[in-house]
């Protein structure tokens, strides 16, 4: 009787069988009853993974972790070095967001679309990337760790052809590391 | 030299969203935080980290007790090192226009945490970290690595 009560409560092992012929879906009701997640509560059974912890011998390491870098590109109104409307909203933001940050070098890099000629167009791209250097500088960022630079119309957002006016492409970009 | 090391690796990899940024000069990478004592081994010479510091391929980096750095490396490759710990830049190469590259590092002592950039972002093998006793990629975005020296024989 014993030997049958163990036999019958060894059938509850079938769950961790690998049916290797047919679907691995269950077919029945109390199939899938019996291959349903089973939810154990830590340190009840030896067989539980207990979740990863965090090592404390890391954790100086983990803090010494710089932040990631952060990024924002601000756009401008057709041939001038005036933000938008939407950019001079979200430029304070950017600023406060620099401003907050310890930073080792801010890259300013000014673009613009492909209306007029080039040579005019790095011209441009530059007074775009000073306006946003004075802008840090009024902020407090010291002037020697931003670095700007003017690409004129020769790194397009917005892949366009010659005397094309894209705003996307009308912009700043702002690197802060 | 006879030095017996067991290490023991304790590696992490967890996935997160890496965001793009592009890098400069010649330059590898750049010191972001310090804490304590740092020492940099360039071309024979021994001098200590200040915050700021520009990083070249082949530097060897060692943290005192109580010491920390951490780096930010051109293609936004994050590294932070805790106390007592030796690592140094054996390659690093990414180049801005295609996005892709590859680094080594290497660490004989200590703790070492690492977030990808877009080296790992663009190759789950570009970013490898050395062990005396095994390789390591960071193959998503976030590894961790302790390398305890039990015992050194010194002759």
């Amino acid at each position: 009787m014993l030997l049958i009560t163990q036999l019958i409560s060894g059938c509850s092992g079938y769950s961790s069988a690998v049916n290797s012929l047919g679907p691995e879906t269950p077919t029945s009701e109390m199939r899938a009853q019996i291959e349903a997640p089973v939810d154990v509560a830590e340190g009840q059974s030896p067989f539980c993974a207990k979740p990863v912890e965090a090592d404390p011998e890391m954790e100086t390491a983990m803090a010494a972790l710089p932040p990631e870098p952060y990024r924002a590109r601000l756009y401008f109104i057709f041939d001038t070095s005036q933000f938008t409307a939407e950019s001079e909203v979200a430029a304070k933001q950017v600023f406060d967001e620099i401003k907050s940050r310890q930073i080792a070098e801010a890259i300013v890099i000014g673009h613009t679309d492909t209306m007029g000629s080039e040579q005019y167009n790095i011209g441009l791209s530059e007074r775009r990337a000073e306006r946003v250097r004075q802008e840090l500088i009024r902020r407090g960022i010291p002037e020697n760790i931003i670095i700007t630079k003017g690409m004129g119309e020769s790194e397009l957002l917005v892949d366009t052809a010659d005397e094309v006016d894209e705003e996307k492409n009308r912009r700043v970009e702002i690197d802060v590391r | 030299m006879n030095i017996s090391f067991k290490t023991l690796l304790v590696a992490q990899l967890f996935c997160s969203f890496i965001f793009a940024s592009t890098g400069y000069a010649q330059t590898v990478g750049i010191v972001k935080t310090l804490s304590g004592n740092v020492q940099i081994m360039r071309a024979g010479a021994k001098v200590n980290v200040v915050l700021g510091d520009k990083l070249f391929k082949a530097d060897k980096l060692q943290t005192e007790s109580n010491s920390s750095v951490g780096i930010l490396f051109n293609d936004d490759t994050r590294v932070g090192a805790g106390p007592n710990t030796a690592f140094s830049i054996d390659s690093y190469h990414f180049d801005i226009k295609s996005q892709q590259g590859q680094a080594d590092i290497s660490i004989t002592n200590g703790t070492l945490a690492l977030v990808g950039g877009k080296l790992t972002a663009n190759n789950l093998d570009a970013v490898k970290v050395h062990t005396p006793t095994s390789t390591l990629a960071a193959t998503c975005s976030t590894l961790s690595v302790k390398v305890d020296p039990i015992f050194k024989e010194v002759p």
